[in-house]
């Protein structure tokens, strides 16, 4: 421990010495600025009281502590440690070929900042991701050391995200998981070939040796905490990872089938999906006059969400055939439509897995539905109180053998009246006439095949 | 005739409404339970004034937590603490409902209940309240070493939020003012948390703040401007999560 402390003081001091006469002020500045792009900011999936001498506590379902302009939640202190790269990813701010105004943080200032922001309440805890300085050894070990410190030092028992270096060096990684709550390593693209075309330095493999590594230790701590009730936890709160979306030409069958055995084989807790947002020009990159893929990116959470809680596979929702999303309808809604022969279901006799794939039932008013009717059939106006939105599930839904209202089960009728349901401005296709929505029809038939023009 | 308890606006108060009411024997139909403050007198009703009382709210709540488990009780204290003027009714039918039972846990189940459903919406209504509440709040660091916060919320949220701040800063004095019902939670190092009312607030003393708390404030701000990232600007969805009316004493939104 000693050992790493002085050896990485030392190497920081004489490297440093210029660079820290930059106000804390300006570092902040340009070290959150660097690491906004990088989209997990949640403050899940541990619950841990705090021991009364220390500072800080978890709560399981997170908190979020503040919404920037752009409707995000702000849960952690998100930061890089530096910004001086060495590698040259094409999507990157921080890229080593790109002009910014670089900075690095010292682990005290770090520490300074949490601390400070915690006690006010600003913040659940701290989320550290860093550019590659040096090496990846290097840089891990500066990551280490700072959460060291604050957990040592300055007892700080509230979250901390920290990403894991691909290509550092396994006991570093192992250390740090038992630090952190959450640990994350970027896939960054979604596939090997896009990885390849615009991160020279970086390759699928590296990437996935750190997160096979995490997954085996939070396996092996598990069988570990079953044995000795008080042993210290690995990465508790699970790893996660993120993938940038429309920077390279996967369509969302590719995508969601990679997150699906993200879950399936990596143990994964969440794979986020990051909108492309071209900060730097390259040929390689696509240009987006239409802004980021944002609608593009709300559909993939939509279909994410429906793999880890609705029992769903990334087979059912999309195909070699229809490989991307609906613009109109979110995936659950689009599916629906495509096997009308599994509707209507009797609400008060489906069983839980029919009734989560009704659209209009989230998981929770399913739960709200099993539970009830257990003391009395339930009627229309029944649903609506658990929080059925049956505006949306009246297509799909008997109550005692009875539809809400007489409606024919087909999907030209279905579409054209969800279509007249829906809020139109909230999923950006303005002012749509009852004429042009024939002419969609056909479009929503084959899949979404004229979507990407919304998305190139 | 209709017999309606008047009780006062407080967990102890409505449960003791409760006791009152279920003591007189009068036929759960036949009573009605009401809030002090926002009653309109009917004529054909007989009216009775509770009197609180700590240790009849206390058979209440330990008769609840044993025949109807914690779960129950949480929710029912949590609708107790909402603003709603018929909430100590739906209090009253709830504990009715879930006593006659055969799997009396499960009162919280019967959402077809009209009294269970108000009961789970109040409840619902609070936790999210609080729930928002524990991330909004914004300590300010004073020149006496005390952390203090100003909060605004519609329900009587510092029964929930203080443990939870009691157990994430055991090592500070920290105290938060409800602006709406004037009163405060008060935490000293290491000790428990209390509730105090009507305490008058030293301005002078508040607004003293400590040395170090304009820099990290600024800091603060500097953070939260440059993490938005600008070609996703949303400010619907901005106002959507956090609602203007907590603004006011959010740091980052006052200038």
């Amino acid at each position: 421990m000693n050992l790493i402390e002085t050896k990485s003081q030392n190497i920081f001091n004489c490297q440093t010495e210029t660079k820290n006469k930059m106000p804390l002020m300006e570092k902040l500045a340009v070290l959150s600025d660097a690491a906004k792009y990088d989209v997990a900011c949640t403050s899940s999936g541990v619950e841990r009281k705090g021991d009364g001498k220390g500072i800080g506590n978890c709560v399981s379902s997170g908190i979020c502590h503040s919404f920037s302009a752009d409707g995000r939640c702000i849960s952690l202190l998100k930061i890089l440690f530096t910004n001086e790269c060495i590698y040259d990813c094409k999507y990157c701010l921080n890229r080593v070929s790109n002009d910014v105004k670089r900075a690095s943080f010292t682990p005290d200032e770090v520490c300074e900042l949490t601390m400070n922001f915690y006690k006010r309440n600003y913040i659940e805890g701290l989320f550290l991701s860093s550019g590659i300085l040096k090496s990846p050894d290097y840089t891990m070990e500066l990551i280490y050391e700072t959460i060291f410190k604050l957990r040592t030092v300055h007892h700080f028992q509230g979250y901390i995200h920290v990403k894991a270096i691909p290509g550092a060096e396994k006991t570093l990684v192992a250390k740090t998981g038992f630090l952190a709550d959450r640990m994350s390593v970027n896939l960054e693209l979604p596939t090997a070939e896009g990885l390849k075309q615009l991160a020279p330095n970086k390759n699928r493999k590296t990437i996935l040796k750190p997160m096979r590594l995490i997954q085996n230790g939070i396996t092996s701590n598990k069988d570990e905490l079953t044995v000795y009730k008080s042993a210290p936890r690995f990465v508790p709160a699970g790893q996660s990872t993120q993938m940038i979306i429309g920077a390279t030409p996967e369509n969302d069958f590719q995508i969601m089938t990679v997150a699906q055995s993200l879950y399936q084989n990596f143990d994964l807790k969440r794979v986020f999906y990051s909108a492309f947002v071209p900060v730097t020009e390259d040929k390689n990159l696509p240009s987006l006059p239409g802004g980021p893929p944002l609608l593009r990116e709300h559909r993939l959470y939509q279909a994410d969400w429906l793999l880890r809680f609705y029992k769903f596979k990334a087979e059912e929702l999309l195909s070699e055939e229809t490989p991307n999303f609906n613009v109109l309808f979110d995936p659950k809604c689009n599916w629906a439509l495509k096997n009308l022969d599994v509707f209507p279901v009797e609400i008060n006799k489906a069983s839980y897995d029919i009734l989560l794939r009704v659209p209009g039932i989230g998981y929770q008013s399913a739960r709200r539905i099993m539970k009830a009717r257990k003391f009395a059939k339930l009627n229309f106006e029944d649903l609506k109180k658990i929080g059925v939105v049956l505006k949306r599930a009246l297509y799909f839904i008997t109550c005692n053998g009875k539809m809400m209202y007489a409606t024919k089960i087909e999907e030209d009728y279905i579409t054209r009246n969800l279509l007249e349901a829906m809020d139109k401005k909230s999923y950006g296709i303005g002012d749509i006439t009852y004429k042009q929505i024939s002419l969609f029809d056909t479009q929503i038939q084959g899949g979404c095949s004229s979507g990407n023009s919304l998305f190139m | 005739m209709e017999t309606v308890f008047l009780c006062e606006d407080s967990m102890e108060g409505i449960f003791t409404g409760v006791y009152d009411g279920w003591a007189s024997k009068k036929g759960h139909a036949n009573i009605k339970l009401e809030l002090k403050q926002c009653n309109t007198f009917r004529l054909f009703a007989e009216y009775i004034n509770v009197k609180t009382d700590a240790q009849k709210a206390r058979k209440v709540s330990d008769t609840v937590k044993n025949k109807m488990g914690e779960e129950a009780l949480i929710h029912i204290m949590r609708a107790a603490l909402a603003v709603d003027d018929e909430k100590a009714d739906a209090i009253y039918r709830t504990i009715v409902v879930g006593l006659a039972l055969k799997y009396k846990g499960k009162v919280m189940d019967c959402l077809s209940n009209p009294g269970v459903l108000k009961v789970f919406k109040l409840s619902r209504t609070v936790f999210y309240e609080a729930d928002h509440m524990k991330g909004f709040i914004r300590f300010k660091e004073l020149q006496n070493g005390v952390y203090f916060a100003k909060i605004a919320p519609k329900s009587h949220l510092l029964p929930i939020i203080s443990p939870h701040f009691a157990d994430r800063l055991p090592n500070e004095n920290w105290m938060i003012y409800d602006e709406n019902r004037g009163l405060f939670s008060i935490h000293a190092k290491q000790k428990e948390w209390v509730l105090v009312e009507d305490e008058q607030i030293n301005i002078d003393t508040i607004n003293k703040i400590s040395e170090n708390e304009e820099r990290i404030q600024e800091l603060w701000k500097c953070f939260f401007h440059t993490v938005s990232i600008k070609e996703r600007e949303n400010y619907n969805l901005q106002r959507k999560n956090l609602p203007i009316r907590f603004r006011e004493n959010v740091l980052e939104f006052n200038n």
